[in-house]
């Protein structure tokens, strides 16, 4: 039972080993606050190392589906451009608006930043490289976002532009609606878990991806792309980037921020890339699990944990690539029709899903044969999918005409 | 049944729509991730070491050039240009009544490649090149001059056949070009493949500034406007009347 193991996360591990140190009393107190501090620091840098290169990574890959090239000129293939961007950004004057409410202005992006990075508290790296596995990890995740809608609103209504007022009500409107199908997405995999801690979700799913919660049943299947589809709202992505839809509000909540606060924004959208992805991995995708380990074992080795990290890591990134795919693939919705596809389509279909996931897990229990017959068949059907996307690419590139050019950066 | 009438059925098909419609659209940007990217990367990163100006297609609509030699002067480009930055003098001489031709301008500046001229002229003298680069210091440059002598109007004789087509080279734009002093990259040299910006300014040569002032004086002396225009008569009463002649005064000012 989760009750009974110790807790394994990284401030707990560098309390216990400033215990078996020796240290007592209000040191012992002062050594972990200062470990929490160095984890939030580490956290803090992985996120900067993640979303300053993604930059490059989305600018490149729109480049290429629209036949372009992209930056290419700072730093081998282009790499540096991020850094270049970002001092870019240092250097510009830090304007505020003389008709702004100067306070609320500059506390906007603070919010907005401390909403994103208050997810990396409890996303889990591996099986021990999570900064705190608290018990209420998921709904923590999801309540800890809603700061982010605070600080759009502030930043719209603080900017005192019409354009900004505009794009942070849309963004409070969106973000506020899209918080129910993603809580209801995520459900079915708390009902299988028995859990809200992150680590014990992924403790409940394998390595392998019939032992995944997405190919648990057909219904946590939809639930997977209900989640993907509202978190993609959720963190004002296109086809969901009606708070700042360029061709009508210019640039939405942030359009009279410049420099360091404009950068703060724009940080956060994109380590919210990798909590989007971060999520749907841990509670559809089985996380950190190396196929054929028992997730003690995976816990004890600094090995396992390793490959763990790795695995993690690149099932992330490929959710971030679909997300930064999707972006050039599908024009913005209309305001109507996003809402409309949340309250008519996502919130209902959910319920469903979620209703038959929990009818389907007391059939599993009268007849475990029919559950594993039932996770081979989704694995085959979502693989099936993926070689389905893969030759419907290749039928168009050949439809196209156009030789094969498997040169990703050139 | 209809799929509009019955709501049951047109929701579910919403949702199909949705998800194929995106299937597909994933799958058509996933294919251009496979294909070579259109485009180049001028100058100096291109994988075909030839000029860029002789890789581009034939029917590209680079900078206009004109084939004195086949002009006969009838001003149809002239007309035609949308936003006239063609100009073309003819003048007469009185005594041996030849007419010839004093002036064919282009202000490549103003040029918005339309090719409304090209396809126009009897005589296809006038056609776009497959140059492109003309970055100048001073728009001035821009203005190309093909007249530099009078040249004397051919007459049209009927039965004669027609002049051959000529090769359209580019290299009257580019001699102009190099004449206006315009920035340009020769041709037939590639561009240094450097990041080193002193190497780069040392190479493409450092505007003359006292030459661009004295060019600049000269230029705003030809172009002084010879008359003044006439005062506007003043409205007998002190004040505007109505909102109409304010908007009016407004609209000569303008002119």
């Amino acid at each position: 039972m989760p009750e009974t193991q110790p807790t394994n996360d990284l401030v707990s591990l560098i309390a216990r080993l400033f215990e078996t140190l020796g240290l007592t009393g209000s040191w012992a107190t002062l050594a972990v606050f200062a470990a929490i501090v160095a984890v939030a620091v580490v956290m803090i840098v992985f996120m900067a190392a993640f979303a300053g290169p993604v930059t490059w990574v989305e600018r490149r890959v729109a480049a290429r589906i629209q036949s372009r090239i992209g930056p290419n000129r700072v730093g081998p293939l282009g790499f540096l451009q991020w850094l270049a961007d970002g001092i870019k950004n240092l250097l510009k004057e830090d304007l505020i608006p003389d008709a702004a409410d100067h306070w609320l202005f500059r506390l906007a992006p603070y919010l907005v930043f401390a909403g994103m990075f208050g997810c990396f508290a409890v996303l889990p790296f591996s099986a021990v490289a999570a900064a705190v596995d608290l018990n209420v990890g998921l709904f923590y995740i999801l309540s800890v976002t809603a700061l982010v809608v605070v600080g759009l609103l502030l930043s719209g209504w603080a900017s005192n532009s019409k354009w900004a007022l505009l794009g942070g009500m849309r963004a409070a409107a969106q973000i506020v609606s899209y918080e129910i199908p993603v809580g209801v997405a995520v459900m079915p995999a708390i009902l299988l878990a028995g859990s809200l801690s992150m680590q014990d979700i992924i403790r409940a799913q394998g390595g392998v991806p019939w032992e995944w919660v997405i190919f648990h049943n057909p219904f946590t299947f939809i639930c997977f792309f209900i989640y993907f589809t509202a978190s993609l709202a959720e963190g004002n992505r296109t086809p969901f980037d009606i708070p700042e839809a360029e061709s009508e509000l210019v640039s939405g909540y942030n359009v009279e921020y410049s420099g360091f606060r404009f950068l703060a924004f724009l940080f956060a959208e994109w380590a919210n890339l990798w909590i989007m992805g971060a999520i749907a991995v841990t509670v559809f995708l089985g996380g950190w699990q190396i196929p054929f380990v028992s997730h003690e074992q995976q816990a004890a080795s600094i090995l396992f944990n390793l490959i763990g990290f790795v695995i993690f890591t690149a099932k992330t990134s490929v959710l971030v690539f679909i997300i930064i795919q999707l972006r050039w693939t599908l024009p913005r919705l209309r305001v109507d029709q996003m809402m409309g596809l949340c309250w008519k389509y996502l919130v209902p279909i959910g319920f469903v899903c979620l209703m038959f996931t929990a009818i389907w897990m007391m059939v599993v229990r009268e007849a475990p044969l029919a559950g594993q017959v039932m996770s081979w068949v989704m694995t085959a059907i979502g693989a099936g999918l993926v070689v389905l996307l893969f030759w419907r690419a290749h039928y168009n590139r050949v439809q196209a005409k156009a030789p094969l050019y498997l040169k990703v950066f050139s | 049944m209809n799929a509009a009438a019955n709501p049951v059925r047109q929701y579910f098909a919403n949702i199909y729509h949705a998800a194929y419609s995106t299937f597909e659209g994933m799958a058509v940007t996933l294919s251009y991730l496979t294909r070579k990217p259109t485009t180049v990367q001028w100058p100096d990163r291109m994988e075909d070491q030839r000029p860029l100006e002789e890789q581009l297609p034939a029917r590209y609509r680079g900078i206009l050039e004109v084939d004195m030699g086949k002009c006969n002067g009838c001003l149809t480009c002239q007309r035609d240009c949308p936003i006239d930055c063609i100009t073309i003098d003819v003048a007469k001489d009185p005594e041996t009544k030849q007419r010839s031709m004093t002036r064919f301008a282009i202000d490549v500046a103003k040029c918005m490649y339309c090719g409304l001229c090209t396809e126009g002229c009897p005589n296809s003298a006038i056609y776009h090149t497959t140059e492109f680069a003309h970055s100048t210091p001073d728009m001035i440059d821009l203005v190309l001059e093909f007249v530099a002598e009078p040249v004397p109007i051919r007459k049209v004789v009927k039965g004669e056949e027609p002049v051959p087509a000529i090769k359209k080279s580019g290299d009257k734009v580019r001699e102009l070009l190099a004449k206006k002093g315009a920035r340009r990259r020769p041709r037939s040299v590639p561009a240094p493949v450097t990041s080193n910006f002193a190497q780069r300014i040392a190479y493409e040569g450092q505007p003359d500034i006292e030459d661009l002032e004295k060019r600049a004086a000269a230029f705003a002396a030809a172009n002084a406007p010879k008359f003044k225009p006439k005062p506007k008569p003043v409205p007998k009463s002190e004040e505007p009347k109505s909102e109409e002649l304010k908007t009016e005064e407004l609209k000569t000012e303008g002119d």
